[in-house]
């Protein structure tokens, strides 16, 4: 009998609701190697996305992601206007800056309740999630959906905010402001949640840099980095806010991130719609784009994700690439995961917030000494599913 | 980030006074949910709105959900097919004469996929009282014959 | 006519069919305050029944590399040792049913093959996640164990006693007569209900079950029949460990203030169910290894403490 355990996890597992393969080795309960696999549901979007136009693409595109939604849909009318160079209207932008900070807000109310459940914490969990309603049905009140909200259209965005509506957020925030201090201070305060997540699954600095960590995951481990700061899109460079960091390095670090880039944006969406500019919020755009390419990136609630767009003159895009920030993450994971001990998986891998459907790839396996790939026509490959069919 | 100082059951505060809350948990199909004036739920098809056969719902639906044919002079139907719209709500900002809503009836699911494709035909255009010159919008919206996207 | 009235007892009133009822009756509860210190609804009254019988209506699936007997047998092997150890603690009267010299030792031993068997469950369903949820089992055990079984002992000790009825029956009057002697009972009170929750693997100490790490540990690859008795067998657990120590620190069902002794017991017994739904809804799981750092650097010590006080109060010459 060998002293190692292989412990597979995923593709159906419960530690996530996402199609993803991890393979374990373990020596009694510590993590030696871990193999991760990704690939089972590969959706075809950056394909499909060139046979759609434009318009049809924000939907779809829109629909990459449940939870940032808002996040890869601007990044394709952000691309899409910097080719078309549209100059979109100030209000447009900071009411782009309002959903998409509200949408950070619910993302990170999100992970809270899935750490505690990671670790065992249902009540933290089950409050979280309740809470979490609020800004729901802020998002549902503004947008008209809970998720995929269909806010943004190429030029502007497609709904306005009308002074009820404001002054609805605005009650809403205050109620998210003061769960999510209390938030703060329960998840500092509780000893067996310090227990779990203090020192876990570490992540120094440099290891962040180089295994190209973003986001929350990066800021954790004192990563000073934020598209919003760094690179401004929308409205963020006329918005003051504070960038946050943590030297923990550790899931804490993480976590503790997360809970006060929440507070923090729960002061830019006031700041924005007190700010909020008068003027239309969208302006009319050619259905053809040029010739032109445009690299977008948002700060989503995950990291960086990022959008590549080239036009060539028709009403389909040439290509469309999305980089969604779990891929990013991903890299970092492994150092995070070896050595620490088994228990410890579920919250290590939650800590990345991973969503898998967004970075799903296809990986083409190559016979050795072949230096070309098989590349199969539709027909084809539809000929080949039904053959392994029968 | 201060020192706090750990503790175990440091939620106590919340649990206890969930026990005298009334559950968070709204009861659905008795309790209804409130539905916010942007909500978009099934498209509908106004009969009375004067279609003009403009096709652009349908070149811009993302999901090929919409249909709309001829079926006399000025005189059209639209056809939705519920099981694939994805409720954005595009094809009733691009509808020029706005006859294309999205109303807020959400409870959609059905045993029987026929029911999920809805017709209406629009009514017929009402007898020329005068000969009224149409607005450039209008104009602009009346480009007949767009060839079919490839699906 | 004696025979008969012993089989009554064991197999309805208060034995089998009493404790199934209570079994189904306090998951209910333990899950309906669980939800209700979430905010959340809970499920209605019948649910625990409701599972119950759509376990036993379903196929059980035995592995094909599990360890044939064990597996089918092991959940009964707990049922059993259960349902014996429940007719030791006085439920409707004073008294118990089998009562006899040093029934709490015994009670507690049976009270450890549930576990044992669990750990054995998980060891013979040949998966991964069974093995290690049936190690972590065992570890578990032997960290709340020793606290639990002190802390049983100190009343024991105080009252120079080891039957459960008695040491029911007595503590009020003697803690009411010697106030001092609060402190290590209190004591061991609060290491009992601790290590009851690690017994009976609840949060914080659901470690081998982790569903997130071992989707359900030893029980995995249970279903069916097999893993409706072992459910309703640590259901029953639940009922025997809380009325033990509503039987051991709070004098069970000796009735006070004219109470009847059956109310007395349900009161207590469902003081123990809220102090231990109001811990597994505060905290967070802990890892193994703090487990068993918790249990044998807090946990036994302190049960210690209690046995120490008892002792130097009583023979120190102190009252």
């Amino acid at each position: 009998m060998s002293e190692h355990i292989t412990l597979p996890i995923g593709p159906q597992h419960p530690l996530l609701k996402e199609p993803v393969h991890f393979k374990f080795t373990l020596d009694g309960e510590r993590i030696v190697d871990v193999d991760i696999r990704l690939g089972y549901n590969h959706r075809g979007i950056e394909k499909a996305a060139e046979e759609r136009t434009y318009v049809q693409d924000l939907y779809m595109i829109e629909r990459i992601c449940g939870i940032c939604s808002h996040v890869h849909a601007t990044n394709f009318v952000q691309a899409t206007e910097g080719v078309l160079k549209t100059e979109v209207p100030p209000r447009a932008l900071y009411l782009r800056v309002v959903v998409g900070e509200l949408e950070r807000i619910h993302s990170h109310l999100l992970w809270l309740g899935i750490a505690g459940h990671e670790i065992g914490f249902d009540t933290l969990f089950q409050v979280a999630w309740r809470d979490r309603e609020v800004v729901q049905d802020l998002l549902e009140l503004i947008t008209g959906n809970r998720v995929n909200y269909g806010m943004n259209t190429i030029g502007g965005v497609r709904k306005d905010m009308d002074p009820a509506e404001i002054e609805e957020t605005l009650k809403g925030l205050k109620v998210l402001e003061e769960r999510t201090n209390y938030y703060a201070q329960v998840v500092q305060a509780e000893s067996t949640f310090i227990a779990r997540v203090s020192g876990v699954g570490p992540l120094p600095k440099d290891v962040a840099i180089v295994s190209g960590a973003v986001g929350p995951t990066a800021r954790g481990s004192g990563v000073d980095y934020d598209v919003r700061r760094d690179l401004p899109y929308a409205a963020y460079n006329e918005i003051p806010f504070r960038v946050i960091t943590s030297d923990l390095g550790d899931v804490l670090g993480r976590a503790l991130v997360r809970v006060q880039e929440t507070i923090e944006a729960i002061r830019i969406i006031r700041y924005a719609l007190e700010h909020l500019p008068v003027g239309p919020i969208a302006v009319r755009v050619p259905r053809k784009v040029p010739v032109g390419e445009y690299f977008s990136r948002y700060e989503a609630p995950r990291g960086e994700a990022i959008l590549y767009l080239r036009g060539n003159g028709t009403e389909r895009p040439d290509r469309v690439k999305v980089r969604a920030p779990t891929l990013a993450n991903l890299v970092s994971i492994r150092h995070t995961l070896l050595n620490q001990q088994l228990a410890d998986i579920p919250i290590i891998v939650a800590a990345i917030d991973p969503c898998l459907s967004c970075t799903d790839r296809v990986v083409l396996l190559q016979q050795v000494g072949s230096h070309e790939g098989e590349i199969l026509h539709w027909a084809e490959f539809r000929q080949r599913s039904l053959a392994k069919k029968l | 980030m201060s020192k706090v100082h750990t503790r175990p059951g440091a939620i106590w505060r919340e649990i206890t006074k969930n026990l005298g809350r009334k559950p968070a948990t709204r009861m659905y199909p008795k309790e209804r949910p409130f539905l916010p004036a942007n909500f978009r739920g099934r498209p509908v098809f106004n009969p009375q709105g004067g279609c003009v056969g403009c096709m652009l719902c349908v070149r811009d639906c993302p999901s090929d959900a919409v249909k709309i044919s001829k079926i006399g002079e000025k005189q059209f139907s639209c056809t939705f097919n519920l099981a694939n719209c994805i409720y954005c709500g595009q094809c009733a900002d691009s509808c020029a004469k706005k006859v294309i809503s999205m109303s807020k009836e959400f409870e959609l699911a059905a045993f029987v996929r026929s029911t999920l494709t809805n017709t209406t035909d629009s009514d017929p255009p009402p007898p020329k009282v005068a000969e009224t010159k149409p607005s450039s919008e209008e104009v602009a919206c009346e480009t007949p014959e767009i060839p079919e996207t490839k699906t | 006519m004696n025979a008969l009235w012993l089989i009554f007892q064991a197999l309805i009133f208060p034995g089998f069919l009493f404790l199934t009822v209570c079994a189904l009756v306090l998951q209910w509860l333990d899950r309906k305050l669980y939800a209700r210190f979430q905010n959340r609804v809970g499920p209605p009254f019948v649910q625990p029944l409701a599972d119950l019988i759509k376990l036993f209506s379903k196929e059980s699936i035995v592995p094909k590399c599990a360890e044939q007997g064990l597996f089918r047998y092991l959940p009964y092997f707990s049922f059993a040792a259960v349902v014996t150890s429940f007719l030791s603690i006085p439920i409707y009267t004073a008294n118990a049913v089998i009562s006899y010299p040093g029934d709490l030792v015994i009670v507690a031993y049976l009270l450890t093959i549930p576990t044992l068997a669990i750990a054995l469950a998980g060891w013979s369903s040949c998966t991964a996640y069974s093995i290690i949820g049936g190690i972590r089992t065992l570890s578990q055990l032997f960290a709340y164990e020793v606290p639990f079984f002190l802390a049983l002992l100190t009343p024991a000790l105080l009252l120079g006693t080891w039957n459960i009825a008695e040491i029911s029956q007595r503590l009020p009057a003697f803690l009411l007569a010697n106030p001092f002697y609060f402190l290590p009972v209190i004591l061991a009170f609060l290491v009992g209900v601790i290590s009851l929750q690690g017994k009976l693997e609840r949060k914080p100490f659901d470690i081998p079950e982790a569903e997130t790490e071992l989707v359900a540990g030893p029980f995995t690859e249970y279903s069916g029949r097999l893993f409706g008795i072992f459910r309703l067998s640590l259901d029953m657990e639940f009922v025997v460990g809380v009325s033990l120590l509503a039987s051991v620190f709070l004098g069970g069902a000796t009735s006070f203030f004219g109470i009847p002794a059956i109310l007395s017991y349900l009161i207590k017994a469902l003081f123990i169910v809220f102090v231990l739904a109001y811990i597994k809804s505060a905290v967070a799981r802990i890892r193994i290894d703090q487990m068993i750092r918790f249990g044998w650097r807090v946990l036994a010590p302190l049960s210690l403490l209690g046995m120490l006080l008892v002792v130097i109060f009583s023979k120190g010459g102190l009252l």
